[in-house]
């Protein structure tokens, strides 16, 4: 698989699913700024092609995101907020996969909310975006 | 004639966002009920009368392909229509799905019109009485 192509992907499917579930349109940027409160989810996926998605987004922009993703305008509970940005790591991984091979066998463990934010190595290609209210970051490691 | 819609999905997130889909879609709906994975929507279906099923594939206990597989063996829940909703756009489980019974596959993100649009097909094809 072309590391152009899953670039492409990359910020292809983290813009489609931003703009059709949370109305939002993702400008990218070079990073995330350094000492921000961030939330931190992954999904390991098997099958064709194995490996670990990240997903980190700061508080602010995450909260952001899930209020529109629910159609919400009350204060939302911290388990509602993780199960959104959850649900958002399943869609930007599974919609990623899907079109970089429609004919491959795709296997998406759960999503989890986990302590540590993404890891940065050469074998970890990674995006990240301005949103409402923040940031977040999307990477991916093929295994 | 209103409609009793069951929703299968783990994430407590995305049962709410299909919850205001049909919700907001305009049909008649008595009951709209709520699994989160196979296994617990086949127990809700074995007590009560629903008319359509929504449900998502990569699930705890009970994925969506195997509820679908044991739905479509029992003959009293076989004619249910179901309406698979997932991100796995791959051919290879599209048809699996379709093969299986299915009568729809909406690929996450969706735009609620399409959703709305898929729901009103199929229950175009069944006939509630009452």
């Amino acid at each position: 698989m072309l590391t152009a192509d899953v670039d492409r992907a990359l910020s292809r499917c983290t813009g489609r699913v931003l703009e059709t579930m949370c109305y939002s349109d993702p400008l990218p940027i070079t990073g995330l700024e350094e000492g921000q409160a961030l939330l931190h989810a992954e999904l390991h996926f098997h099958g064709t092609y194995s490996g670990v998605f990240h997903l980190d987004i700061t508080e602010e922009a995450g909260k952001s995101l899930a209020s529109t993703f629910l159609g919400s305008d009350e204060d939302l509970r911290e388990e509602q907020l993780g199960s959104v940005i959850c649900e958002l790591t399943n869609m930007i991984c599974g919609s990623m996969l899907s079109t970089l091979d429609v004919h491959a066998d795709i296997h998406l463990d759960a999503p989890a909310l986990v302590a540590e934010d993404a890891p940065r190595s050469d074998e970890v290609l990674c995006r990240a975006f301005e949103i409402d209210n923040g940031q977040m970051a999307v990477a991916i490691r093929f295994s | 004639m209103s409609y009793r819609i069951l929703i299968v999905d783990d994430s407590p997130g995305m049962r709410a966002v299909l919850r205001r889909v049909v919700d907001l879609s305009g049909l008649p709906v008595a009951a709209c009920q709520t699994a989160c994975h196979g296994r617990a929507a086949l127990a809700i279906l074995r007590g009560e009368p629903v008319d359509l099923i929504l449900t998502d594939i990569n699930m705890p206990e009970m994925n969506g392909e195997d509820f679908v597989a044991e739905l479509k063996k029992d003959p009293a829940l076989s004619e249910i229509p179901v309406l698979v909703i997932s991100t796995d756009a791959t051919s290879n489980r599209m048809q699996r799905m379709l093969e299986l019974g299915a009568a729809g596959y909406v690929i996450k993100p969706f735009q609620p019109e399409t959703l709305r649009s898929e729901v009103e097909r199929v229950l175009g094809g069944v006939h509630v009485n009452g």
